[in-house]
């Protein structure tokens, strides 16, 4: 495997994906950034790829909010597929909601590695690069 | 003893401290004189020497005078003199002081005024001697000194007699102190050995001689306590051997003997006793007497305990009935035996079985008996026979007898004619015959033919008296016994008849002579028990031995409370077992006579086989049995009442009821009138006249009776009556029910009914009032009596009784279908007109009395007036929650707003911000640029869609007639273009509900809304149609937009769906604000809005105007 990392960005926020790629694209790594409006979209593609380990998203940044289908529903969808899919895959919940459910809802969900209140920061995202890298996924 | 210690110790004190002081008196005393002797001596002694110094002085100075020649001489003699001189005057001043001090002698004083003169005289002249070289006036003056000095030694002489006179008085008085000092100390010494030595040496006497006496008491209390113990020693070993001894003695005595103790336990009986008493086999010692011996009365118990406590009881002969039912005649001899200290160790038993010797008594008793009864009624004369002359004479009576003449004699073998032929004749010649060859006397009973030619019976008894072997003479008596055999002959012939009349009626009777043992029967008897009649003796113990085994033991009890109480209680009914082996059923009677001393002579009684009686008696007791047990079941009792002699007659039962033993009571009227319960005494005694005025049981009676136990029973009693040909009452007969469990089932039905808290109506069958409590009085006004019988719709408002009717029918018809407690609100109706609210629980009910349906009624118009207020409240209490949820709701929605649809966009601003920094680039920058324009745009419609709604909510929007149709059409108008672009197809129904008062603007947009909703989100493969309706339910507006479009899934977004920019379909045009305003606009005027939708066929959103 070579040392590319697949980061996958779920969310509607046009704005914010932006300002992510740019980002992610300002960090000297190797990288593949998939873009996802919602998540549906994304849970397809996960699907799609699910044997696939070179398409599978190391890292999912995923939004609360969203049409079709919102970061928690996917999350269920990810949970009942997840023994299939060939890969570790971190998820990181990214949202604007300060609401105390929403925070509480995520932590309780093992899947989910952190919880992230937009915007999210270039350190934070190295951070979450480098913390991969230390454990010898990179 | 302390006392006189302390005493003694004081004395002592006492004594040793006058010793001392004495002591110390006396030493003063001596020392005291011997300092005064020694001064006498002391100045004797100066005196003597003051008198050789003026001697001395003299001589010197007659040398001193004598020596002219030599100056060296006269100078050395001066010089010598001198001092002499001054010895001298200073022993003079000494003298005188020592006599100055004295003050006591006349002579001295007179002596020493003379010595003081002359020494000074030989002072001075002495002096001027020396001084002086004149021969003359030295001789002068030695002439002078001479004369001096001769007065002066005389006078000194005399002062030293004085003083030696003074020594010796001074020593006498020594000596007198002296021995007035001893004596008193030899009086002390006296009066301490008085005072002192005698009491303490006294009190060591007594106490050594008290010492003395104890060691002496001790010594002989030891020699006695040995006595003592060697004398119990030798009592126990005496003890021992003797009751070894009697131990043995007693086993070994040839009489009956036993030795008890205190507790009647054997510890020693003779082999003798055993046997009497049939115990040979059972180890009895250490057994209580009464456990060895349980058929001991207490009687005898009582007298052992009266010999323990040191009576003798001697008893010549007396009857011990043992357990089997024999009698043992017993002497005995009940004695104390002592142990050694003079208490009672237990009893000594002397006893000897003398049955034998009684029997043979009572056998001689017997004959004895017989003679006296002889020699006083019969007619006895004497015969005697010489054998040798054959001449056979008759005494007086004898002749009058046989009506022979007075000097009739005649020999024997001419005798013969008197005995009648036959049997007789040969009887007697059998026994002449016997008694010559044998010597055996003869009893027999013979007929003889007088001279007169009647025939008579005589009783012949004869002897022989023979002579060295030889029979010389035969004598005996006659006996007329013609009456007794006449008498015997007739009795023989009731006997006959008896035996027959026994025979036919299966009866027979018996004798126990009781001193015999010996039971004669009847012929019927014998019959009874199929045994041949011989002269076998029957023992009571044979008779019993009949018995059949279960009842031996009933039997043997029986005999031995006959003889205890001396009467023959009722009938004996037992089995027995006959000779052939048959089972009979026998009935015994007897009756007991004693003797002049009060003891049982013999019990004599009849004895009947009731075999087939009993058979009779037996399927008639199991008649019985049934009915008693059908008595019992019932709780029923009969009773027959004989009114001639006033008995009534109670079945088992009934007494069993009354709780009497049967037969302890004599029932008569009076009897019924005691037991019954006092207040129902009139009542029954009414009922008895009533029944005799009328000759008619008058129906039922019930009335109560307090049984012995303190019970109180009711009972039915029923009775008919029976007459006699004239019409009287003979009898009455009846039964009688214990109803008292009904009774009191009843009064606690009726207890429970008038305790109950509801009111209670009871329906009979005919559905009319039965039974009601005092609640049901009181709550309908109605006394019980006024509403018995009466129809229940009495207490209902006409216009409910209708639909009453159908619910009672229903449930008459099927009462359990109908469940218990079913509580039915219904309306009551009280006598005085008033309606009011209660509530009735039904329940059917099976009694005696038939079929009844009880009805529980509660006035509920205090619940109903609480149920309202409580329902009052609670709707308010829910709207006002309904309130706080939908603002709770709104809260929350707007918490959410701004954490999200407001953060979003501001930390959007906010990266683009740092972007904006980063960006090296011009165009970069333009770019992000136009990405901040993008945010703000968002941010105002955002912020927008917010105000208007908080507009929305804050204000209440005016309301004005609005019209479904036309708003449609308006909008139709407004959404012209998409309507062709996807040619859709809309459609209405607004028949029913068209108009409304409403918001315009709002009413406007919700249609707006919805309609540009469905057509936004069509299904992609057909165009959408759109169906709008209204219709009233539950007075509610509702108007239904239905279309055929995506639909949306609302398990996924239910929540949501109303939300604030919550978008469910990836439309460009999607923003989440359309549903979220048209809900608040919805929601501020108070209705609701809800959607239906299936993903892929459509959705339906149904909106409630309310009202």
């Amino acid at each position: 495997m070579d040392n590319t990392l697949n980061i996958c960005i779920v969310d509607d926020d046009e704005i914010y994906k932006f300002t992510v790629v740019k980002i992610l694209e300002s960090i000297d790594f190797d990288k593949k950034i998939e873009v996802f409006s919602d998540g549906e979209e994304a849970f397809s593609f996960l699907l799609d790829n699910i044997d696939d380990s070179e398409q599978l998203p190391d890292i999912i940044l995923l939004d609360i909010n969203m049409p079709v289908m919102d970061g928690f529903q996917f999350m269920e969808e990810y949970i009942k597929i997840k023994p299939r899919v060939g890969k570790k895959i971190t998820i990181y919940m990214v949202s604007s909601s300060v609401d105390l459910n929403d925070i509480e809802k995520a932590k309780g969900i093992s899947e989910i590695s952190d919880y992230i209140i937009k915007p999210i920061k270039r350190g934070q995202l190295k951070k979450i690069i480098s913390g991969l890298r230390d454990i010898g996924r990179i | 003893m302390d006392s006189l210690k302390k005493k003694i110790r004081r004395r002592y004190i006492i004594f040793t401290s006058i010793s001392i002081v004495l002591f110390s008196l006396l030493f003063f005393t001596v020392q005291r004189h011997i300092t005064i002797q020694k001064d006498d001596a002391y100045i004797i002694n100066r005196s003597g020497k003051q008198r050789m110094l003026s001697q001395n002085i003299v001589k010197q100075l007659l040398a001193y005078n004598n020596n002219f020649s030599s100056l060296n001489i006269r100078k050395r003699d001066s010089l010598v003199v001198n001092k002499l001189i001054k010895e001298f005057g200073q022993s003079h001043v000494y003298l005188v002081d020592y006599y100055k001090k004295l003050h006591n002698s006349k002579k001295l004083d007179s002596l020493f005024s003379i010595v003081d003169t002359n020494h000074k005289k030989i002072i001075s002249s002495s002096n001027l001697i020396l001084n002086s070289a004149e021969t003359e006036l030295i001789n002068d003056e030695v002439a002078k000194l001479v004369e001096a000095e001769d007065v002066f030694l005389d006078t000194m002489d005399l002062i030293v007699f004085e003083y030696q006179y003074i020594a010796e008085e001074n020593l006498k008085k020594l000596q007198n102190n002296f021995y007035n000092l001893m004596a008193v100390a030899i009086l002390l010494l006296g009066l301490g050995f008085f005072y002192l030595l005698v009491p303490a040496i006294r009190e060591m006497i007594a106490k050594n001689e008290a010492l003395k006496d104890s060691n002496s008491a001790l010594k002989k209390t030891k020699e006695e306590i040995r006595n003592n113990l060697v004398e119990l020693k030798r009592l126990k070993e005496d003890l021992e051997v003797k009751e070894q001894f009697n131990k043995i003695f007693i086993e070994q005595a040839p009489p009956s003997l036993a030795m008890l103790d205190k507790d009647m336990r054997y510890i020693a009986v003779s082999k003798r006793w055993k046997k009497d008493y049939g115990k040979e086999d059972i180890d009895i010692i250490g057994k209580s007497h009464y456990e060895v011996f349980p058929e001991i009365g207490d009687e005898w118990k009582a007298k052992h305990q009266r010999c323990l406590n040191g009576d003798i009881d001697t008893r010549d002969e007396a009857p011990f009935f043992r357990e089997n039912g024999s009698v043992q005649w017993l002497s005995w001899d009940i004695r104390p035996w002592y142990l050694e200290d003079n208490t009672i160790g237990g009893l000594l038993m002397y006893s000897r079985d003398i049955t034998s010797v009684k029997e043979q008594a009572l056998a001689k008793q017997r004959i004895d008996k017989i003679l006296k009864r002889t020699s006083n009624v019969a007619r006895i004369g004497t015969w005697e026979l010489d054998m040798e002359t054959d001449l056979l004479t008759f005494s007086a009576v004898s002749k009058e007898i046989l009506k022979l003449p007075e000097n009739y004699a005649i020999h024997s073998k001419d005798s013969l004619h008197f005995y009648k032929e036959g049997v007789s004749r040969q009887k007697i010649i059998d026994a002449i015959y016997n008694l010559i060859k044998t010597g055996k006397p003869f009893d027999i009973e013979l007929e003889v033919i007088n001279e007169e030619g009647e025939e008579i019976w005589i009783r012949d008894i004869g002897q022989a008296e023979f002579v060295k072997g030889k029979c010389v003479r035969l004598f005996g008596v006659f006996q007329d016994i013609n009456h007794i055999k006449k008498a015997e002959k007739e009795l023989n012939h009731k006997n006959e008849l008896l035996n027959f009349a026994e025979k036919a009626n299966k009866i027979g009777n018996w004798q126990w002579d009781f001193k015999t043992n010996q039971v004669i029967w009847s012929s019927g008897l014998y019959d009874i028990m199929d045994r041949e009649q011989n002269e076998d003796i029957i023992t009571i113990e044979k008779f019993i031995d009949y018995t059949y085994p279960e009842d031996v033991e009933r039997i043997q009890l029986h005999v031995k409370n006959t003889i205890e109480n001396k009467k023959f209680d009722g009938e004996l009914i037992h089995k027995i077992i006959s000779e052939k082996g048959k089972t009979k059923i026998v009935q015994v009677l007897g009756k007991v006579f004693t003797d002049d001393d009060g003891e049982v002579a013999s019990i004599i009684g009849s004895y009947q086989d009731i075999t087939h009686i009993k058979d009779i008696e037996y399927s008639l007791l199991r008649q019985n049995d049934l009915l008693n047990f059908s008595e019992r079941i019932t709780k029923t009792g009969h009773w027959n009442w004989s009114v001639v002699s006033n008995k009534i007659v109670w079945s088992d039962n009934l007494y069993d009821i009354m709780e009497y033993t049967k037969g302890s009571v004599d029932v008569s009227s009076h009897t019924l009138l005691d037991i019954t319960h006092p207040d129902d005494r009139e009542g029954v005694q009414k009922h008895m006249q009533k029944t005799f005025e009328e000759k008619e049981f008058s129906n039922e009676l019930i009335h109560r009776v307090i049984t012995p136990s303190g019970a109180i029973k009711t009972l039915r009693v029923l009775g008919r009556v029976i007459k006699d040909e004239n019409g009287e009452i003979i009898e009455i007969i009846g039964a009688a029910q214990d109803i008292t469990s009904q009774k009191m089932a009843e009064n606690k039905f009726k207890g429970l009914l008038e305790s109950a808290p509801d009111a209670m109506i009871f329906l009979n069958d005919q559905k009319r009032i039965h039974l009601i409590n005092k609640q049901a009085e009181n709550l309908f006004g109605y006394t019980a009596s006024e509403l018995k019988g009466e129809r229940i719709e009495l207490l209902l408002p006409e216009r409910i009784i209708e639909n009453f009717k159908v619910y009672r029918d229903a449930y008459f018809a099927d009462p359990k279908s109908i469940a218990m407690g079913d509580n039915r609100e219904l309306i009551g109706l009280k006598k005085c007109g008033k309606e009011f609210p209660i509530q009735v629980s039904l329940s059917p009910l099976e009694t005696d009395e038939g079929f009844l349906i009880s009805s529980a009624i509660r006035d509920i118009t205090k619940q109903k007036q609480v149920e309202r207020n409580i329902r009052n409240s609670k709707e308010n209490l829910e709207l006002l929650a309904k309130k706080l949820k939908t603002q709770n709701a709104q809260l929350a929605d707007f918490a959410h707003i701004t954490s999200h649809n407001l953060r979003a966009p501001v930390s959007n601003l906010n990266s683009l911000l740092d972007m904006y920094y980063m960006c090296d680039k011009e165009e970069d920058k333009q770019d992000v640029f136009k990405k901040f324009q993008k945010v703000i745009t968002h941010l105002t419609d955002t912020l927008n869609t917010l105000v208007s709604a908080l507009k929305i909510k804050k204000e209440k929007a005016s309301l004005s007639s609005v019209d479904f149709s036309e708003t449609l059409k308006k909008t139709k108008e407004l959404l012209a273009a998409q309507i062709i672009e996807t040619e859709a197809e809309i459609t209405s129904d607004f028949k029913e509900i068209n108009k409304i008062s409403y918001n315009k603007i709002y009413f406007e947009s919700i249609f707006l809304n919805l309609v540009e909703n469905a057509i936004k989100y069509k299904a992609k493969d057909r165009a959408p149609k759109i169906h709008l309706s209204t219709k009233l339910i539950d007075n509610h507006v509702v108007l239904e937009i239905k279309d055929n479009g995506l639909g949306i899934n609302l398990d996924r977004h239910k929540h949501k769906i109303f939300g604030l920019n919550k978008v469910f379909h990836r439309h460009p045009k999607a923003k989440g604000v359309g549903l979220f305003i048209t809900k608040l606009q919805i929601e501020s005027l108070g209705g609701k809005i809800k959607v239906e939708s299936t993903v892929d066929e459509g959705s339906k959103f149904i909106i409630n105007f309310n009202k």
